[in-house]
């Protein structure tokens, strides 16, 4: 008697579907990523951390605030202006999902193509 | 990686580039790791601090009292100024922070009444109560550290 895999037709519809396009280009995953991992963070810090520069990080977390995934506080320390990112709950739920549709598309690997070979 | 453009997001993502995806989350969350020590080495300087401090405020008369107090001030205010130049709190940290800080000011303020009530000038007393209450904090920055 053989063992019979489910082939990937028969894992269900494909995870990509579960993608979130609001999260998946490559420097908005690695912003929602920097700040999934922090309570808050500095404008400065993700620039620097995700590589990218101040135009760019902006126009990012323009697109990510308005989808009401990052939330934005502008201060001061002493006089200089600081600005302060954070996931919102709304965000974390999204880049959870998203992380685990990237991960059940990367344990696709080790499937095999077909049932039975 | 796939730039989401498609019919719909991940159209044509391999499963080696969603690894690669993966991998690039796991390097952003490192960076937060990294810059976000600061909260274990901030609590562990309350810690060694309170060791210090506590003793010292229960201990000390007349003129060294106003000099512990005065040291103390600089002590609070020179970490809440490497604390607000910090450009990263670990996710967590702010409420592991809260619980600490919390448990030492009870611990505090509980040694301070009954020492200064029942054990006024007594070593044996100030020394291990200091120790006590430093104890919130060692263990918030070990979590910090261990997170």
């Amino acid at each position: 008697m053989t063992a019979r895999h489910p082939g990937p037709e028969a894992q269900g519809p494909h995870p990509r579907h579960r993608l979130d396009p609001r999260i998946h280009a490559p420097v908005r995953l690695s912003i929602v990523a920097c700040l999934a991992a922090a309570d808050k963070a500095e404008f400065g810090f993700v620039r620097d951390a995700v590589e990218v520069s101040d135009s760019v990080l902006s126009r990012q977390m323009t697109l990510l605030a308005d989808a009401g995934y990052v939330r934005v506080k502008k201060g001061y320390v002493g006089k200089r202006p600081r600005t302060w990112l954070s996931l919102t709950p709304v965000g974390r739920r999204a880049f959870d999902s998203h992380m685990a549709a990237l991960a059940a598309i990367a344990a696709r690997a080790a499937a095999p193509a077909t049932s039975d070979a | 990686m796939d730039d989401g453009r498609g019919a719909y997001p991940g159209e044509g993502l391999s499963p080696a580039r969603a690894a690669v995806a993966l991998a690039s989350v796991d390097r952003s969350a490192a960076a937060v790791r990294r810059h976000g020590r600061w909260a274990a080495r901030y609590l562990l300087a309350y810690a060694v601090a309170t060791t210090v401090f506590l003793p010292a405020t229960g201990l000390s008369t007349g003129r060294w009292s106003l000099l512990v107090t005065v040291a103390w001030i600089a002590f609070v205010v020179a970490t809440g100024v490497y604390a607000r130049r910090q450009s990263v709190l670990r996710r967590g940290a702010r409420r592991l922070y809260l619980g600490a800080t919390l448990v030492w000011a009870l611990l505090w303020v509980s040694a301070v009444v009954v020492g200064h009530s029942a054990f006024s000038g007594r070593p044996s007393y100030w020394v291990p109560a200091g120790l006590a209450a430093s104890v919130p904090l060692l263990l918030g920055a070990r979590l910090a550290i261990r997170r």
